[in-house]
C-alpha cells in the first residue's frame, strides 16, 4: 500500500511549502484540489486527491463522504424540507439557482474504480430524497494506521446563496463545496446528513488548493496564497493551509482590501466598498478578540486570518466560520452605538476559530460544545472591549449587553429542550436557545460559582489538552471535576440534561416590633422580628446567597442550598429590615427572572408613576397621529 | 398673504378653543383608559422590587424584557386597545369634522347644540367620504410609485444600502408631496359637503377639485406650511423634553404637563386648517360657480 501512496505523492505538483514549524494535528485527511470556477455557469469543475489515514483502532471496510451541496439539489432534501419557513424562496428557485455535487470518477490507490459502488445513504432520517452523504464499499478494509489515496473528479454547481455558501450576482462564497470525507472514530463513521440545525465535523489535515477563475476577481481563502499565475483572462491561485479541517474561498470583483498585522497574524479584511466606514470597527473587534484569546487560552496558531464583509445582496453569506476564514456582516450607516454588526458577529466568528476550528468538537452530535463555548467567549470579549452594561448597544439611552441578549433569548423559551443532544434532534425553535444562549449562561454561572481564576484554569486546561483532538462533552465535564476538585455532576445534570428552570424569588418581607425584658436590668428592650420568605419557583436547585439590608445600614448575608422549595429567615434586630435580595451579586445568570429576586419594605410608587407617564406620552402622540384628519 | 391667512386661521381657531379642548380631552381620556392594563402591570412589577430603583439610574434591557415577558398578557391587551383607539380617534375626528367646519363657517360663538346636530346630520356622508378618500390616498400613493419608477434606470444598483436608502428616502419625499393633495382634497370635500349640503359625496369631492383648480399653488403651499409648523412644534417639544429630568416626581409631572400642551397645540394647528382653507379658497365668494356643479 505504501508503494501506491509514494507513487501518488510523486504525482502531486510540487507547489507545497511548509508553513507551520511543526504539525499541530494528526493530519488524517490531506487534500489537493485543482478547481476551476466558471462564474457564468456558477460551476466548479475539479480534481481532488485525498490521502486519508485510518486513525482509529478499528479497520474501516467502507468510506463515507459529505456532499453538502446536494442539500440544495431539490427542496425535498432534509435541509430544505425542514427549513421552508427560513427559506421561503427555495420552492420557486430556477434550475440555475439550485446546487449540487456530482462525482464523475472515484479511484482508490490509483487502481480501483469505486464509482460503481458509490451509494447515497441517509444515516439520520431515512429521507430518500437526501443525497448529502455517500458510502463507498472498499475492496479491502483499511487497517488502523494505514493510509489510502483517493482521486476523484467532481463538478459542483453552486446554489444561489443559501446557508452561507453559493453565489449572489458576481459574489461567490465557496463553502462545503468539495466532497469531504467523514470522521472515522471508534469503529464507526461520523458522517451525518446536512440538517438546518447542524454544522460540520471533519478531520484535520493539509489542504493544497489550486483555483482558476477570471482575472478581475479579488479572493480570500482559508489558506496562505503561495503564488499566482495569470493568462489573458484567467488567473490560477495556489493556496495552502495546514492543520485545518475545511477550506473556504470567497471571490468578488468589487472587494476592497485592508491588510494588517495583528499580534503577528496577517489579518485580511475583504469588504464591500459601501462599508468602508465600517472597516475600523471590524479591525477593532478582531484585534480585541485576537488579544483576548492570546491571553486567555493560547496564541492563535495560524499565520493568517481572512475576514469577509459581504455586500447586502449576499447577506446570507454573513456570520459564518471556516478555518482561518470568517464572514461578518455590516450595514451602511449603522450607528457606532449599535454593535451587533459588525462587532459582535466578528468577535463571535473569531471565537469559533478556537472552538470549531482548533478544538473541533463534533458540531452535529454535540453542537453546544462549539456554539455554547463560542457564545461564552463572545460575552467575555464584548464585555471586556466595549464595557459590560452596554456591550451591544447604548442607543436612545437603553443599554443592551451581550448578557441581556442571551437572557432575553432564554426567557422566551426557557424549558423547551435540553442542551446536550444531537443537532438533528432539535426542533427549529429549540435549537437556537439551547445551543447558543443557554450554554453561555450555564458557563457564566459556572464561572461565577467556581470563581474566574478557577474557570480560566479549566478553559486553559481544556484547550491545552484537547486542541486538534475533537473533545466531547464528557471530556470537558471530567476536566471541570478534576480541576475544581469537586463533583459538579449535580449542576451539569440539571443544566445540560434537564429542562428544569432556575428561578428564586423573595416571596414576602415583614417586620414586627416586639418588646422583651432584659434579664439583667429588667428594662424593656424594643426589637424587631424581621421575616424573609424565599421561594424556589423552578425545579433547578442551585445554592444562593441572601442579603438583608436594615434601616440602620447593616447588611446580613446568609447562604441557602436551595434544596427545599421554601426558606424562611427570621432576624431579631434593633433595626427594621429595609430590603432583602436573593443572589445580590447577580452571579446566577441562569435565574430566569432577576426582577423578582428582591423585595423592599417601603413601596416605591414613583417607578410606577414614572413608567406610566412615559407610556402616556407615547400613547397620546400615537393616538394623535400626524397632521391629517 | 398665506402666512397672514395662517395666522388669522390660528387666531380664529383659538377663539374656538372649546373645540380644541374637546379633542384634547378625548385624546387624554382614551389614553388613560387604554393604559390601565399598563398601570396595573407596573404596579405589580415595580413598587416592591429593588429593580425599580435601579431603573431610575439607567435603562437596563434585561429588566424590561422580564417585565414584558411576565406581563405579556395585559400588555398585549393594551397594544390591541391602542390600535382600536387609533381607529376610534380617526372615526371620531372624521365624524366631528362636520361640527367643526360648521362652527368655522358660522364664524360665531360656539353653539354646542348646533355642533352636535351638524355632526349627526353628516355622520353617514362623512364616513362614506372618509372611505372614498382612503382609496384616493392609496391611488395617489400608487401614482407616486409610478412617477418614481424612471429613477431606477439611473441607479447603479439598488443592492447597495446607501443607494437603497437614498432611493427610498427620495420616494418618501415624492410620495409626501404627491399624497398631500389627496388629504387636501379630503378637507376641502368635507368643507364643501357641510357648506353646500351636498347629498352626494362625489359632488362634494368634485366641487373641492374645482376649488383646488382655481387656486392650486396657494392651497398647496398653505398645507405645506401648516405641515412645517406642525413639524416645528414636534421638534420643539422633543428638544424641550430632552432637557428635562425624569428622575424626580416634579420632573415627571412637568414633562406630563408639557406633553398636554404639545397635544393641545397640535390639535390647534390641526383644526386651524379648516378655518384657513375656508378663508384662502374663497369658498364663501364662489357660491355661484359651485352651485352649478352636480
Amino acid at each position: 500500500m505504501r508503494f501506491f501512496i509514494l507513487i501518488f505523492l510523486l504525482q502531486l505538483p510540487a507547489f507545497s511549502q511548509v508553513i507551520l514549524q511543526k504539525s499541530l494535528s494528526n493530519r488524517v485527511a490531506n487534500y489537493h484540489i485543482k478547481a476551476s470556477l466558471d462564474c457564468q455557469k456558477k460551476m466548479i469543475t475539479a480534481t481532488q486527491k485525498l490521502i486519508w489515514k485510518n486513525s482509529s483502532q478499528q479497520a474501516a471496510g467502507e468510506l463515507q463522504f459529505h456532499l453538502y451541496m446536494n442539500a440544495f439539489r431539490n427542496d425535498s432534501s432534509t435541509l430544505l424540507s425542514q427549513s421552508r419557513k427560513r427559506y421561503p424562496d427555495t420552492p420557486s428557485r430556477s434550475r440555475q439557482e439550485l446546487g449540487g455535487v456530482d462525482i464523475q470518477r472515484f479511484i482508490l490507490n490509483n487502481m480501483f474504480d469505486l464509482l460503481p459502488s458509490m451509494e447515497y445513504i441517509q444515516p439520520n432520517d431515512s429521507n430518500q430524497y437526501d443525497s448529502t452523504v455517500i458510502r463507498i464499499k472498499l475492496p479491502q478494509a483499511v487497517r488502523p494506521g494505514e493510509e489510502i489515496s483517493i482521486e476523484l473528479d467532481f463538478t459542483c454547481k453552486l446554489p444561489k446563496i443559501i446557508e452561507r455558501t453559493g453565489y449572489s450576482q458576481d459574489f461567490f462564497l465557496l463553502g462545503q463545496w468539495f466532497p469531504k470525507i467523514g470522521v472515522f472514530q471508534d469503529g464507526k463513521w461520523h458522517c451525518h446528513q446536512f440538517f438546518p440545525t447542524s454544522e460540520f465535523f471533519a478531520d484535520f489535515g493539509n489542504y493544497e488548493v489550486e483555483l482558476t477563475l477570471p482575472k478581475q476577481y479579488i479572493t480570500g481563502a482559508t489558506g496562505i496564497l503561495l503564488r499566482e499565475e495569470s493568462t489573458d483572462s484567467l488567473k490560477t491561485l495556489f493556496y495552502q493551509a495546514e492543520d485545518v479541517h475545511d477550506f473556504a474561498v470567497v471571490a468578488w470583483p468589487k472587494f476592497k482590501q485592508e491588510i494588517r498585522d495583528v499580534e503577528g497574524i496577517r489579518v485580511t479584511l475583504l469588504y464591500a466598498p459601501e462599508h468602508s466606514s465600517q472597516q475600523e470597527r471590524y479591525m477593532k473587534a478582531v484585534t480585541a478578540a485576537i488579544e483576548y484569546f492570546n491571553n486567555w487560552l493560547s496564541p492563535y496558531p495560524y499565520p493568517q486570518l481572512t475576514i469577509v464583509d459581504p455586500p447586502i445582496h449576499a447577506l446570507r453569506a454573513g456570520g459564518m466560520e471556516y478555518p482561518c476564514f470568517i464572514t461578518g456582516g455590516a450595514f451602511w450607516g449603522i450607528p457606532a452605538e449599535i454593535r451587533f454588526f459588525p462587532e459582535e458577529v466578528t468577535v463571535h466568528e473569531y471565537a469559533h476559530q478556537y472552538f470549531y476550528g482548533i478544538l473541533a468538537s463534533n458540531e452535529a452530535e454535540e453542537p453546544w460544545l462549539d456554539e455554547g463555548f463560542t457564545c461564552y467567549a463572545t460575552l467575555k470579549i464584548m464585555n471586556h472591549t466595549y464595557g459590560k452594561p452596554a456591550s451591544l448597544s447604548e442607543l436612545f439611552n437603553i443599554q443592551i449587553s451581550q448578557l441581556d441578549q442571551y437572557k432575553h433569548n432564554y426567557l422566551e423559551r426557557p424549558g423547551l429542550d435540553i442542551v446536550w443532544k444531537s443537532s438533528w434532534d432539535f426542533g427549529p425553535r429549540a435549537y437556537g436557545v439551547n445551543i447558543y444562549s443557554k450554554p453561555a449562561l450555564i458557563l457564566q454561572t459556572l464561572e461565577n460559582f467556581l470563581g474566574q481564576a478557577e474557570m480560566d484554569n479549566i478553559m486553559k486546561a481544556y484547550y491545552k489538552k484537547w486542541k486538534f483532538r475533537h473533545p466531547q462533552t464528557n471530556d470537558f465535564l471530567t476536566l471541570v471535576d478534576s480541576i475544581s476538585g469537586q463533583d459538579m455532576g449535580w449542576y451539569f445534570d440539571q443544566a445540560l440534561l434537564s429542562t428544569k428552570i432556575l428561578d428564586y424569588a423573595v416571596d414576602s418581607l415583614s417586620s414586627e416590633k416586639t418588646v422583651s425584658i432584659d434579664s439583667v436590668s429588667g428594662s424593656a428592650i424594643g426589637k424587631y422580628h424581621n421575616r424573609i420568605v424565599i421561594k424556589r419557583l423552578g425545579d433547578f436547585i442551585f445554592p444562593v446567597e441572601i442579603a438583608s439590608v436594615f434601616e440602620n445600614g447593616d447588611t446580613l448575608r446568609q447562604s441557602w442550598d436551595g434544596v427545599d422549595s421554601l426558606y424562611v429567615i427570621d432576624y431579631f434586630t434593633t433595626s427594621r429590615i429595609r430590603e432583602a435580595q436573593v443572589d445580590p451579586g447577580q452571579k446566577v445568570w441562569l435565574d430566569l427572572n432577576w426582577s423578582n429576586n428582591s423585595r423592599m419594605m417601603k413601596k416605591n410608587y414613583f417607578a410606577t408613576i414614572r413608567h406610566w407617564l412615559q407610556m402616556m406620552k407615547i400613547y397620546q402622540q400615537s393616538l394623535l397621529g400626524g397632521l391629517i384628519f | 398673504m398665506i402666512i397672514r391667512s395662517i395666522i388669522q386661521g390660528l387666531i380664529n381657531t383659538f377663539r374656538q378653543r372649546k373645540l380644541i379642548f374637546l379633542f384634547w380631552l378625548v385624546n387624554l381620556f382614551m389614553s388613560v383608559l387604554f393604559l390601565f392594563p399598563y398601570l396595573s402591570a407596573f404596579n405589580r412589577f415595580f413598587p416592591e422590587r429593588i429593580v425599580s430603583r435601579l431603573l431610575e439610574q439607567v435603562n437596563v434591557y434585561t429588566y424590561y424584557t422580564e417585565f414584558f415577558h411576565f406581563f405579556a398578557k395585559p400588555l398585549q391587551l393594551a397594544k390591541n386597545s391602542l390600535l382600536l383607539g387609533r381607529l376610534l380617534i380617526l372615526i371620531i375626528s372624521v365624524v366631528l369634522s362636520a361640527g367643526v367646519i360648521f362652527t368655522f363657517l358660522q364664524d360665531d360663538k360656539k353653539n354646542w347644540k348646533k355642533f352636535w346636530a351638524e355632526s349627526w346630520q353628516f355622520l353617514g356622508r362623512m364616513l362614506r367620504l372618509g372611505m372614498l378618500h382612503l382609496f384616493i390616498v392609496i391611488l395617489f400613493l400608487l401614482v407616486s410609485m409610478v412617477l418614481y419608477l424612471p429613477v431606477i434606470i439611473f441607479l447603479p444598483s439598488v443592492f447597495v444600502e446607501n443607494i437603497y436608502f437614498y432611493f427610498f428616502l427620495g420616494w418618501a419625499g415624492l410620495a409626501f408631496l404627491v399624497v398631500l393633495p389627496a388629504f387636501l382634497l379630503f378637507d376641502l370635500s368635507r368643507i364643501q359637503l357641510v357648506q353646500r349640503k351636498f347629498p352626494s359625496i362625489l359632488s362634494a369631492t368634485w366641487a373641492a377639485v374645482l376649488v383646488i383648480w382655481r387656486n392650486p399653488v396657494q392651497i398647496y403651499l398653505l398645507y405645506l406650511l401648516l405641515f412645517l409648523l406642525w413639524t416645528a412644534v414636534i421638534l420643539g417639544y422633543w428638544t424641550l423634553q430632552s432637557y428635562l429630568s425624569d428622575n424626580s416626581l416634579s420632573g415627571i409631572l412637568l414633562q406630563f404637563v408639557i406633553v398636554q400642551f404639545s397635544v393641545w397645540i397640535q390639535y390647534w394647528i390641526r383644526l386651524s386648517r379648516f378655518s384657513v382653507l375656508i378663508k384662502i379658497s374663497g369658498i364663501g365668494e364662489n357660491q355661484d360657480m359651485v352651485s352649478q356643479i352636480g
